[in-house]
């Protein structure tokens, strides 16, 4: 027999606290396994993204990263706590295009190409050496925009991308808004 | 009355809150979930179902019971302090708490072990533990075994409410990162959280229909007993269900049973009410309170924070050794580990949920799936329910193979050299007495010395009869196997002394009239009354 005393109110009311607590983390364990209800974005994955080893949750965190303003703010929270090289937004706003990013221990310039008159080269220099050179380039642009490059490698402190001139990260890197951080 | 307006004003805003079932908003199953579903490497869970993600649960909804409801956050404060003095960089937080695959202890502990000395050292103290630290006016010290749930509270934390947070709750943690710091500074911290968390809970748990249920049950108790005291036993579960209007969630028995457990296990926790009350304040007296439930099997199984042995023995380690077959083993148990003691405590309220739990699922299910009336007029007659009796020889038999199981695991962790250490703290601090009583179904008795040799020989040939996996001569010399049958040892333990506790409780009952055949038939005549009509066609 389970028998309790039922001293006052108080007591009653605790214990419909209680009651309500545990049922309550019931139907999360019970749900959680259960629902159709999608899994949110979860902190690890946006860091794992920074890092530029999102794998298979990539999309994922594009998506995210453009429908939420928070996680944005989050995603460029933890590029700056991350990334080895970053390039804030230009001091003047510029009327015409802006060739070059300056950056501390690092520039991004953009330079035309002679072959191919249609394509562009967005070089890469770090002025600074680092024992971990950068894999990946995240370009976070005004209100929703955001894009990220995988750099290849660099050779004395320099890399080069060759990109459509009117790629989006062409449009980007010239625009005064867009940080860059280099991870 | 204003409050409820609120909280249905806002639960409408949550975009997936009319998808959840629950008093929990989709908001916050979904925000669960990113956590529970998140693998490691090697597709297992990131972090453990238990303890890990039923402790985060139990911390969200305010279940924990303990002195103070946010004590977690006090305690992921210090371990934030304690990081900022051993890897002072600006991305050492964030490379500890998301930088992992596999949330386990060992994995915090080798990560706080590799620190290379670059902080401020001389108020940390690392051990094979934990990790502490001290201030100008106390200290505090953080067990590997709970780094897990913090990591795991850490991430919910900064995600909680599609990252609303996370700003607010990075400035918090930042400013604790300093060589200055005192206790003070990080209970104020935890309350700057705790009032986040009390915000998050109100946004989106629905507490109304909670209250509305424990206001049924409570209401029918009372009126039963007559004086200041309530008697939760089985006839007030099965006359409760009898008598509800069939709406609602008490139309189903089991949902009945389970709110009952439910309701004991809150009067079980009256000596915890202070928790509520005092939940605002966090830090004082918390030493004193502090629970642990790190990833030692043994911490698992105590009264009041019941977890199925049975689980354990599916995740991990354990997982890879088959000591009991799905259907014919693991099946007619999983109620009675699921509910553990409770379930003893409702004895003959959980012999009818076994009998008659599966009929009820059954014409649900045949009703959902549009089976036919044929098929739902068969079961209501009950006729194909499980005998009592019956039930309970099944479990007497699974309860012969746990003893044999137990054997067989004796043998493998009393093979390895300097081996008795392990077995003691799996054993209750006396393998051979608990193996012996293990082997005759007696109390704890005393075996001497003598009779060890006997013991290990029988375990030894128990263990070369099983032929399953994980049964394999090899396993003795392999770790991960060995530390499977650590952990299953455990749980084994652990399920024979509930077997035993609800056999002989049910031997009980058998043995005082009515009996539990005569039981049986009176109680299929009640369920099948109730079925038809629940579910049978008008006369």
């Amino acid at each position: 027999m389970n028998s309790y005393t039922i001293t006052d109110d108080k007591q009653i009311d605790t214990a419909r606290e209680i009651f309500s607590d545990l049922n309550a983390m019931n139907d999360v364990l019970v749900e959680a396994a259960n629902t159709g209800i999608e899994a949110a974005l979860a902190p690890a994955e946006l860091y794992a993204f920074a890092l530029g080893t999102a794998g298979p949750n990539g999309a994922k965190v594009e998506a995210a990263l453009r429908a939420s303003a928070p996680i944005r703010a989050a995603f460029q929270d933890l590029l700056a706590r991350v990334s080895e090289y970053h390039v804030p937004r230009a001091m003047a706003a510029a009327s015409d295009d802006i060739a070059v990013r300056d950056g501390v221990d690092c520039k991004i310039s953009i330079q035309p190409s002679q072959a191919a008159p249609d394509q562009v080269y967005v070089i890469v220099e770090l002025t600074r050496a680092s024992s971990r050179l950068p894999k990946v380039m995240h370009l976070m642009g005004a209100g929703n925009v955001y894009h990220r490059a995988e750099l290849p490698e660099f050779h004395d402190g320099i890399a080069q991308l060759i990109v459509e001139s009117t790629s989006e990260i062409i449009t980007l890197i010239q625009h005064p808004d867009t940080e860059v951080y280099l991870k | 009355m204003l409050i409820a307006l609120d909280l249905d004003l806002t639960l409408m805003d949550d975009p997936v809150a009319m998808i959840s079932r629950s008093g929990a908003s989709g908001t916050l199953i979904a925000e669960f979930r990113a956590l529970s579903d998140a693998t490691a490497m090697d597709g297992a869970p990131k972090y453990a179902p238990k303890p890990v993600m039923h402790g985060l649960a139990r911390f969200i909804t305010s279940a924990s019971g303990g002195p103070n409801k946010d004590s977690e956050l006090f305690e992921l404060c210090h371990l934030i302090a304690i990081l900022g003095r051993l890897a002072p960089g600006p991305d050492a937080r964030a490379e500890f708490f998301l930088g992992f695959s596999k949330a386990a202890a060992s994995v915090f502990r080798a990560s706080i072990h590799g620190y290379d000395g670059a902080g401020d050292l001389e108020a940390i103290t690392v051990d094979e533990v934990g990790v502490g630290v001290r201030y100008g006016d106390g200290e505090f010290a953080v067990r590997y075994g709970r780094i897990p749930l913090l990591a795991a509270l850490y991430e919910f934390l900064i995600a909680s409410d599609g990252f609303a947070h996370y700003q607010d709750i990075n400035d918090v943690f930042d400013g604790l990162g300093g060589g200055d710091g005192n206790v003070r500074q990080i209970q104020d911290a935890a309350n700057a959280l705790s009032s986040i968390m009390r915000q998050y809970r109100r946004k989106h748990i629905e507490r109304a229909k909670y209250y509305e249920k424990f206001n049924a049950i409570f209401t029918f108790l009372r009126a039963r007993s007559g004086d200041n005291q309530i008697h939760v036993d089985d006839e007030a579960v099965l006359d409760f269900w009898v008598s509800s209007n069939g709406a609602g969630d008490f139309r189903v028995y089991k949902t009945v049973f389970e709110g009952f457990i439910e309701f004991i296990k809150t009067f079980d926790m009256g000596g915890r009410t202070d928790a509520i009350e005092h939940s605002a304040v966090i830090g004082t007296d918390f030493e004193a309170h502090e629970v642990e439930p790190d990833d030692q099997s043994g911490d698992i199984f105590a009264l009041g924070d019941w977890q199925s042995p049975l689980a354990v023995l599916l995740q991990g380690a354990a997982a890879d050794i088959k000591f009991l077959k799905k259907e014919s083993e693991q099946k007619p148990i999983e109620a009675l580990m699921q509910y553990g003691p409770y379930a003893e405590r409702l004895a003959m309220a959980f012999l009818r949920l076994e009998s008659f739990g599966p009929i009820q699922a059954g014409i649900t299910n045949d009703l959902q799936v549009k089976r036919g009336r044929a098929s739902v007029e068969n079961r209501i007659t009950c006729k194909d329910a499980f005998e009592y009796r019956q039930k309970v020889r099944d479990l007497e038999n699974i309860l012969d193979h746990v003893k044999q199981l137990q054997k067989a695991a004796y043998h493998v962790l009393t093979s390895q050299p300097g081996a008795e250490n392990n077995v003691v703290s799996l054993f209750g601090g006396a393998p051979e007495t608990s193996f012996q009583a293990a082997r005759n179904n007696d109390a704890l008795a005393e075996v001497d010395a003598s009779a060890m040799a006997e013991i290990g020989a029988e375990a030894e040939a128990v263990f070369r009869k099983i032929v399953r996996k994980g049964f394999e001569e090899s396993v003795l010399e392999s770790e991960d196997r060995i530390e499977g049958f650590r952990v299953g040892a455990g749980a084994l333990v652990a399920m024979e002394s509930l077997l035993v506790r609800y056999i002989k409780t049910a031997t009980a009952l058998d043995n005082a009239p009515p009996d539990l055949a005569e039981r049986f038939a009176s109680d299929r005549a009640t369920f099948a009354a109730r079925f038809q009509t629940l579910y049978g066609e008008p006369q």
